[in-house]
């Protein structure tokens, strides 16, 4: 078979599901390094765009900051232009982002037929649980965590991970090399922590992977790479995790299960210390899914 | 992957040029045109309001200044100001690292620590919100149903009357322009990556 169609790849970036004759092309997918690698630089295109919505209400610095760029550069011409959009700045105060700000939160707009209410429904009631790989049941569209919405019973495997730390971490193999400060502009991959990535309890069995913090002129960054990870709906989120509560996104894996991160610059790598690599869907929550699949520790 | 940029409009274009050639006039245009979006990088990434309009502030005066290493050939102006910005971002978040130290910081974030995003996401995000901003009408309305609503194409054709046909092109063009925004401008490859070019 020849490749997938480009409006086909599209489609199942954006997770639609595959029509009912579509096992030829499901077969192709599945021995298709061209293709995947397409879809999963579109998926990861999907999500940063999804994860706009974020900024959908209209921003404008206040006009005092263009006084002072004016000042700054003493610009002789320096009418403003644009102060009339000043009022704008009102409304968008200043915040972290995150699903903790309700107030700026998704499908508030106009122009869409579906409101947040109905963005639930729509994706339970319309979409069959029918991922790339069908033995892979439990990659529902639909879940909308921590809204009460049920989640599909198909899971086979992660929801019970979040009590088995301690489990998880027997076995992982994790190296403290040293972590330099960058000191003249070149990427340091000397400098690096390291972590063996494997499996976790009750979760897909043959993966592995290796994550090395690597010191550049940007701040750290994690360099993760995985194989064996199931082909699923959905996308591969990168964390860093304290071995108890707290989780810190940093980033989507990227195609070919690979990834460079960065890493928050304030970050204490201590605390930290465990890299964990979870199946997300799109579903607008944030939070962990639950469903982890790789687990390794940097240790200290 | 520079033979794909986006081609920029003639409105883009010439604005570029001004700007390059240093008339003054036209940083308030710049300004008007891309203060909204630079702002955004700063106010999502630092706590401080007076923190973000720091750094709208310093990124447009560190433009201006180095308006002559702007290349529109690697880029989108929007991309190389974002890129500016993220790197003011990166360095207070570092001076923030510096007077507070690492555990103190982390304490002070408390819980909500794991929402800040980074730095080099947000201005992902900002690129592509850039992008999605200069698709047409009608494209954008349909890869807006798609994306925020989750809307399959079958229901977006309903919602819009559109043909389906159309609303899959529409679908795979938006995709394919935003995907090249992406990868031309994105953090990790464009103006934003500081010469460190790596694959994701």
């Amino acid at each position: 078979m020849q490749h997938a169609d480009s409006d086909q790849l599209a489609l199942i970036a954006l997770g639609e599901p595959l029509a009912d004759d579509a096992a030829e092309l499901t077969a192709h997918l599945e021995r298709c390094d061209v293709c995947r690698r397409e879809i999963d630089t579109l998926r990861q295109t999907v999500t940063l765009a999804r994860e706009t919505v974020e900024y959908r209400g209209e921003v404008r610095p206040p006009e005092a900051v263009w006084d002072r760029i004016s000042s700054e550069l003493g610009l002789t011409s320096a009418p403003g232009v644009g102060s009339s959009r000043d009022a704008e700045v009102s409304g968008d105060a200043p915040r972290l982002s995150g699903p903790d700000a309700p107030g700026d939160g998704p499908m508030v707009r106009g122009s869409a037929a579906t409101g947040s209410d109905a963005e639930g429904a729509v994706a339970d009631g319309t979409r069959p649980d029918d991922a790339l790989d069908p033995a892979m049941a439990g990659s529902t569209v639909s879940a909308l965590r921590g809204t009460g919405a049920h989640r599909a019973s198909g899971r086979r495997w992660g929801k019970a991970v979040a009590g088995l730390v301690a489990a998880v971490l027997i076995g992982v193999v994790g190296t403290l090399v040293a972590v330099r400060p960058w000191q003249d502009g070149v990427v340091r991959p000397v400098a690096a922590s390291v972590a063996s990535l494997g499996p976790v309890p009750g979760g897909p069995g043959g993966v592995s992977g290796r994550a090395v913090v690597v010191q550049g002129p940007d701040g750290p960054k994690l360099d993760i790479s995985a194989s064996g990870l199931p082909l699923q709906r959905g996308y591969y989120e990168v964390w860093v995790f304290d071995g108890k509560v707290k989780m810190v996104a940093v980033g989507v894996l990227g195609a070919n299960s690979k990834a460079v991160l960065a890493l928050p610059p304030t970050l204490d790598l201590r605390t930290y210390h465990v890299v964990d690599i979870s199946l997300e869907q799109y579903d607008g929550n944030q939070t962990h899914s639950e469903t982890s699949v790789l687990r390794g520790t940097l240790t200290s | 992957m520079s033979g794909q940029i986006r081609r920029l409009s003639d409105e883009e274009l010439a604005l570029a040029e001004r700007f390059r050639g240093g008339d003054e006039t036209v940083l308030r245009e710049v300004y008007d045109r891309y203060g909204g979006l630079v702002h955004r990088v700063g106010l999502s990434c630092l706590s401080s309001h007076h923190e973000a309009e720091d750094v709208t502030q310093a990124t447009f005066v560190a433009a201006w200044r180095g308006r002559e290493s702007f290349d529109p050939g690697r880029g989108t102006l929007a991309g190389w100001l974002l890129g500016i910005a993220r790197r003011q971002v990166v360095d207070r978040l570092r001076v923030i690292h510096r007077d507070h130290g690492i555990a103190a910081a982390v304490r002070q974030s408390g819980p909500g620590y794991s929402d800040e995003p980074v730095p080099e996401r947000v201005v992902d995000r900002l690129v592509l919100l850039d992008e999605l901003r200069q698709l047409t009408a009608e494209q954008r309305r349909v890869v807006e149903l798609a994306f925020f609503d989750d809307l399959t194409h079958v229901q977006i054709a309903g919602v819009t009357g559109l043909p389906l046909g159309t609303v899959k092109s529409h679908l795979r063009r938006g995709l394919a322009r935003l995907r090249t925004r992406w990868e031309v401008d994105g953090a990790a490859r464009g103006f934003g990556s500081a010469g460190v070019d790596r694959a994701w």
